[in-house]
């Protein structure tokens, strides 16, 4: 007689555990679809949406962290990545790829570690970076380098037929 | 502007074609050349696949021209060289203002051929469409889950059902009113699906009545 009790107890709780999962992973699909459709900010919106339903999951700080590399945040990226791999088994597949990103954002931040220019001495001349037009001056190489890289890569590109899709299918 | 005109300068194979078309780019930072370039294409409730023969490396681009319209396309792509798969991957384009899509080949996931996976569990994909795990080349899609994918730790994955409880013996594909494979027909059982059959090209739900194979 007790069992049934018991398991009338745990009945709603599954089925709210199960909302909950749900709902979780609605938040984890449209943070997926968001991330491959590069509109970050709506995927990290829901990915921290699912992360606050199911914090025990590993899938969802692995695409959060996805997202903040695509971001460029590696601060918030290393700790979703130490979060990822806390919660899976050591043979999972997806280890190397963060492993390796987590490695790459940590080098990164290495090399912004430069240590603080010395103090200036008391009277000089400006030094060359000091002049305003230097910064205008880097910022054009810059853009120009990414210009012309863009444009390289694009370029570089083979061009394949053309895939024609109808209801019977594509050719 | 050196970006636009960078841009501009490209050759866009959609402009010979008129009509909803998208523009893929296919590149990779670890594949450097394939010989054939195999497509998994889903739009609307169509799919189907193609295979292009490229002759130079990575990056490639080709065109994705469709009759009629449709909110999304959804591509997955699998990369070969002399038969091997070197790399896979997936992206969507919403419809019809996102015409221009960046497919990345990585190497393939570890999926169980014949096995069915939601996107991105062990395969390219969408994550909200169901898989078939296909070793010899890309990952084929089965259909798009509308109440999203479920991942099943040891077992087939499957779509999630859009609502219940399903009416009894009543026909449904797998995702509508019962959880399964949006390819497989089921019948409604005691409120769980019995598979019935699979459907050779699509399972089509029918609103008031049983669903059925196309």
């Amino acid at each position: 007689m007790w069992r049934f009790a018991a398991l009338a107890l745990l009945a709603p709780a599954t089925a709210s555990a199960d909302r909950v999962e749900s709902e979780a992973l609605g938040h984890l699909d449209r943070g997926v679809a968001a991330y491959r459709l590069a509109d970050y900010p709506t995927a990290r919106r829901e990915l921290d949406a699912a992360i606050d339903l199911v914090p025990d999951r590993a899938n969802p700080y692995r695409w959060r962290a996805l997202t903040e590399l695509a971001q460029h945040d590696c601060t918030n990226a290393i700790i979703d990545i130490e979060s990822f791999l806390s919660r899976v088994p050591a043979d999972d597949d997806r280890i190397a790829e963060l492993a390796t990103a987590r490695d790459r954002c940590v080098a990164t931040a290495k090399v912004t570690l430069a240590p603080l220019p010395p103090p200036p001495p008391p009277r000089h001349e400006p030094a060359l970076y000091e002049h305003w037009w230097f910064w205008t001056a880097v910022g054009a190489v810059a853009l120009t380098g990414a210009g012309v890289a863009y444009g390289v890569t694009r370029h570089d590109e083979t061009t394949l037929p053309v895939v024609h899709c109808s209801d019977t299918g594509c050719t | 502007m050196l970006l636009a005109l960078a841009s501009c300068a490209t050759d866009d194979p959609c402009d010979a074609v008129s009509g909803t078309c998208v523009t893929l780019h296919i590149a990779s930072a670890t594949v450097a050349s394939i010989d054939q370039l195999e497509l998994d294409l889903s739009w609307s409730d169509h799919h189907a696949t193609t295979t292009l023969q490229p002759a130079g490396d990575l990056p490639l681009v080709t065109a994705i021209a469709i009759d009629g319209t449709a909110p999304r396309l959804a591509v997955v792509a699998a990369g070969k060289l002399s038969g091997h798969v070197l790399g896979t991957g997936a992206n969507a384009a919403m419809l019809p203002d996102h015409t221009d899509v960046d497919l990345v080949l990585v190497k393939p996931g570890a999926c169980t051929a014949g096995a069915r996976y939601c996107g991105g569990d062990k395969l390219a994909g969408m994550a909200d469409t169901l898989y078939e795990c296909n070793a010899g080349g890309v990952p084929l899609a089965r259909g798009e889950c509308a109440a999203g994918c479920i991942t099943m730790p040891a077992d087939n994955d499957e779509c999630a059902a859009v609502s219940g409880p399903c009416k009894e013996n009543s026909l449904y594909c797998g995702g509508d009113k019962v959880t399964g494979d949006p390819q497989q027909l089921y019948r409604c059982v005691g409120g769980a699906g019995v598979p019935v059959m699979t459907c050779a090209t699509a399972c089509v739900v029918n609103a008031g009545d049983d669903d059925s194979c196309r």
